[in-house]
């Protein structure tokens, strides 16, 4: 499986990354921001041409991209669309991205496409469908892609493995990488009771390509119930940091984004909060020099 | 107990009705929050984000009838056409034609052409720029589009955006005749002549007739080019 890309993060810096978002397009071509990466989502550059097209040419002349799929419904029963992964690989051949992503969902049924990242039962039935559809996509790239866990609001009484060992089946059937959400794991454990610390330690380190973390919001539904959805509307919270702080003593230094979706703040809110994650994995490097 | 495919259909006609089907009802773990709940959340996640989507399409369509209503007319709209494609940008060309007929906006009856026209300006932002140099002849620039309204579409449209003042405008002044085009990465709107409007029509049958004048006028547009 190949992974040829135009542009890798280079020098001493860590490989930190924000999310690309149009407010900031300008601001980034004038200011040249220090930061290894950005990431966009794959959709929003399926149309042929456009303004978007030329700001993220440029931004690309500059800085590594990660395209970051929300649409192939990679567990869709009846398998993912055709016309929807020809788009997606026009946007590769295109921009020719550092990483590839997409998730562990559904969106697709019946020829009606829903917006949103649905859950599945994890058994033997969804990781044969998955797994195949994750092989049509590779195979169709050329490219290895990651696969991200999704936040999850219910569980199915279908489900008889643990998400993370669902997701290490999938990379090892395929050949996969994962894309460790830290804060999904968060949100997902919360709302579903999981052992977050144990589900992190069991993702094996040699299978996690990049980490996604992000903000969400808690919600009190009154009667002592609350869940939290993952908006990615604000900033990464310290229970976040500190599971992600744990993640890279295990794992060591990954390809790591500030995820931000709604609320779209200044494009200084988002760097600082790369700042943050790079800090991270900078104490972590100077603790395994010290050791060695 | 439903296998993959029959449980994704249950789901997605259950999303789509906001009404958990009680086959997918007995699927679903239950503990803690109630199902119904935890079905609410993916509801509103799929409506929510589809609005908040379609509402930066309409910008114009909000600033006259303002948000609430035009949230309340999307959600409608989403109930009766929900998406069939992931790339969301493609989504929402039949909403004038919805607001042509949606009840609520009897009294607003130039709204449907104002959504016409943001969506003739969406299109052709996302449009490849085919045209980076003029032909040389008289071809109609394939990155145009056209809106004939019996309302002042374009004054209402700079109300809207706020270039012109409310008071300058009065929907009974007459119709206008919309030009869209995309040219050189730019987008320009223009209110057309009869006489354009005659040269486009001999033009959309490969014939170049009417007068002179007209027909210059629209390459100086790039509608001609």
């Amino acid at each position: 499986m190949s992974n040829q890309h135009a542009f890798t993060p280079s020098g001493s810096s860590l490989p930190t990354g924000i999310s690309l978002k149009s407010q900031h397009f300008s601001e980034i071509l004038e200011k040249s921001p220090d930061i290894a990466f950005f990431e966009v989502h794959a959709e929003n550059f399926m149309s042929d041409g456009g303004a978007h097209h030329r700001y993220l040419e440029a931004i690309c002349d500059n800085y590594a991209l990660s395209v970051h799929g929300v649409g192939m419904s990679l567990g869709s029963a009846e398998g993912i669309c055709k016309n929807h992964l020809k788009k997606f690989k026009d946007v590769v051949e295109r921009y020719s991205p550092w990483l590839i992503s997409e998730h562990l969902a559904w969106s697709k049924e019946g020829g009606f496409y829903l917006n949103d990242l649905l859950p599945l039962p994890l058994n033997k039935e969804s990781l044969s469908v998955v797994s195949d559809n994750i092989k049509t996509m590779q195979d169709c790239l050329g490219r290895k892609i990651l696969i991200e866990n999704p936040s999850a609001y219910m569980a199915f009484n279908a489900t008889e493995m643990r998400e993370p060992e669902f997701l290490t089946e999938l990379a090892e059937t395929t050949g996969c990488g994962l894309l460790l959400d830290v804060n999904n794991v968060f949100v997902s454990g919360k709302n579903m009771g999981w052992a977050i610390e144990e589900y992190l330690k069991d993702i094996p380190s040699s299978h996690i390509g990049e980490i996604h973390l992000a903000g969400h919001t808690l919600k009190d539904l009154g009667q002592g119930q609350e869940i939290r959805i993952d908006d990615h509307g604000s900033e990464v919270s310290q229970p976040v940091w500190d599971l992600f702080t744990a993640l890279t003593e295990r794992i060591g230094v990954r390809p790591t984004l500030i995820e931000w979706d709604t609320n779209i703040p200044s494009l200084d809110v988002l760097l600082t909060e790369a700042g943050k994650a790079a800090d991270i994995m900078e104490d972590q490097q100077a603790r395994n020099r010290i050791h060695a | 107990m439903l296998n993959l495919a029959e449980l994704q259909q249950s789901m997605r006609e259950s999303i789509h009705s906001r009404k958990m089907k009680p086959s997918l009802d007995v699927e679903i773990v239950s503990s803690g929050l109630s199902v119904d709940r935890r079905l609410q959340i993916y509801q509103n996640n799929y409506e929510g984000t589809l609005v908040d989507s379609m509402l930066g399409i309409f910008p114009i369509v909000t600033a006259f009838v303002g948000e609430v209503f035009t949230r309340a007319a999307l959600k409608h709209f989403i109930e009766g056409s929900p998406p069939r494609e992931a790339c969301l940008s493609d989504y929402g060309g039949a909403f004038a034609a919805f607001l042509a007929a949606y009840k609520h906006a009897e009294h607003v009856p130039y709204i449907a052409d104002i959504a016409s026209l943001e969506w003739a300006v969406h299109s052709l932002q996302h449009a490849l720029d085919k045209n980076a140099s003029e032909s040389g002849g008289y071809i109609l620039n394939e990155n145009s589009m056209f809106i004939d309204s019996p309302f002042p579409l374009l004054n209402l449209w700079m109300v809207g955006s706020g270039q012109l003042k409310p008071e300058a405008v009065h929907v009974d002044q007459g119709g206008q005749f919309v030009g869209v085009v995309l040219y050189g990465g730019e987008i320009q709107l223009y209110a057309l002549s009869k006489a354009e409007q005659q040269v486009l029509g001999c033009l959309e049958n490969n014939e170049l007739s009417g007068d002179i004048a007209s027909i210059e006028l629209l390459k100086t547009k790039n509608i001609v080019i």
